[in-house]
């Protein structure tokens, strides 16, 4: 044992160790990024989007090819004759779904004109099981602020925590610790959404609590924010009540997010949350 | 020097490939930590210090890209290279036993991170967390250590042996 204290390396690496928890103790939370932090961003980011573009690519590449499509037998047909249309077909394919994707997030702007958003990629995730962050590729510099909601069209994907220059993380509503307030649409009934019940990957299933007792919340009914703490903008979808609780849960309801956190690509982030709370 | 090129450039290679492949490209989410298998494997063959460095600074990396806190992935990749070390260190340890020092250290990583995660408000089944990420992550990443100590012990050839 005294030989392990003896040995530098070893502590080096221990007090290296104590000093890497309190850094991390002093940058949970939501922060304002460093000068140093914006800078190795500066050489980071960009590098990050290209692998992350790449690996994209190459997944879509290989899920083109193991999945059949009617497109894709088609093209197997053709494909004898024509190797050339295959590649081009690929490539068209994967406009087409970008070109689908964008088109749904541009119909989701212009249905909503009193908010002014900014459309980013993820770029990077978090590296670990417990806790669900997301890296996009705008920051300070395209207006972002902490605490801005993210949304796609498919509802609330979370709130930015910490901004950089042309970064910034996001925290999603799988954390167990992200709460909104919002209410049931058809009995204008107020509660708080958070937590996640079952989560499948293509979608979640999320707890609904503190609902008034005499709440009558059925199936089908869908679940909207209710303004309430200025975070999120009045009337944003967040989704759908599937499961009513028999009592012994501790939530009233269980609402489906038809939202796919593992396969996000494009968010959207609300810059003018403030102007369309008060309205 | 041909010993630290290559720990560089894998290093720059394993850190995209944590931020970027494995994490679109996993099993329900069992997959490989290749940085950390670098710096255990970088400990095992060559020294310590190696495997120090290759934690401490990929894991404030890995931590910067995608994670909300900065340094928890350094200290625990830290901690794992010290444990195995000093369990291992570069004696001649039958293979099976290095392996499974490895994993059992690595389960513990996954276990601590959940607990820390679970006292700041997550809310994880513990056996979830153990039968279903750690314990497959683990052996995919001692597997793979052991497989990276194999191709990188070449590079010590001609080299003394250390006493």
């Amino acid at each position: 044992m005294r030989k392990l204290w003896r040995n530098k390396p070893i502590l080096i690496a221990i007090i290296a160790i104590a000093m890497f928890l309190v850094l991390c103790a002093f940058t949970l939370g939501t922060r304002v990024a460093t000068y140093a932090e914006g800078l190795f961003a500066k050489a980071i980011i960009p590098v990050q989007e290209f692998v992350s573009e790449l690996t994209n690519d190459v997944t879509s590449f290989f899920v083109r090819v193991f999945t059949p499509s009617e497109l894709e037998q088609k093209n197997a047909q053709l494909e004898a004759e024509l190797n050339k249309y295959k590649l081009l077909d690929a490539e068209y394919e994967e406009t087409s779904r970008e070109n689908a994707r964008l088109t749904e997030i541009l119909n989701y702007v212009e249905s909503n004109p009193n908010m002014t958003m900014v459309t980013a990629q993820v770029i990077a995730r978090s590296s670990n099981e417990y806790v669900d962050t997301l890296t996009l590729n705008v920051g300070s510099r395209n207006g972002i602020k902490e605490k801005m909601p993210v949304v796609t069209p498919d509802g609330i994907v979370g709130r930015v925590t910490l901004v950089g220059t042309t970064w910034c993380k996001v925290r999603t509503m799988l954390n167990d610790d992200m709460r909104i307030s919002v209410m049931v649409q058809r009995t204008r009934d107020e509660g708080m959404f958070g937590s996640v019940i079952s989560n499948t990957g293509e979608s979640a299933i999320m707890q609904l609590y503190y609902l008034p007792t005499n709440a009558t919340v059925v199936a089908g009914d869908v679940i909207l924010t209710s303004g309430l703490g200025g975070l999120f903008p009045k009337g944003m979808y967040v989704g759908e009540v599937v499961t009513i609780s028999t009592g012994n849960e501790p939530y009233d309801a269980g609402v489906y997010v038809p939202i796919d956190f593992v396969h996000l690509e494009e968010v959207m982030i609300v810059l003018n949350v403030d102007e369309v709370v008060e309205e | 020097m041909k010993k630290n090129i290559y720990l560089v450039l894998l290093s720059i290679v394993f850190l995209f490939l944590d931020t970027a492949f494995f994490d679109r490209i996993n099993l329900y989410g069992i997959r490989p930590y290749m940085v950390l298998a670098l710096a255990l494997s970088a400990t095992l063959t060559f020294s310590v210090q190696s495997g120090i460095i290759i934690a401490a600074v990929c894991g404030l990396v890995l931590d910067f890209i995608g994670n909300p806190y900065l340094g928890l992935t350094s200290a625990l990749y830290l901690a794992a290279v010290v444990v195995c070390y000093v369990l291992v260190g570069r004696s001649n340890h039958k293979k099976l036993f290095v392996f499974l020092i490895m994993v059992t250290s690595l389960i513990a990583m996954d276990m601590l991170l959940w607990l820390l995660a679970t006292i700041f408000g997550a809310v994880v089944n513990v056996l979830n967390a153990l039968l279903l990420h750690a314990i497959p992550c683990a052996i995919i990443t001692g597997g793979l250590t052991m497989l990276l100590n194999r191709c990188l012990s070449p590079l010590l050839k001609g080299q003394l042996e250390r006493a």
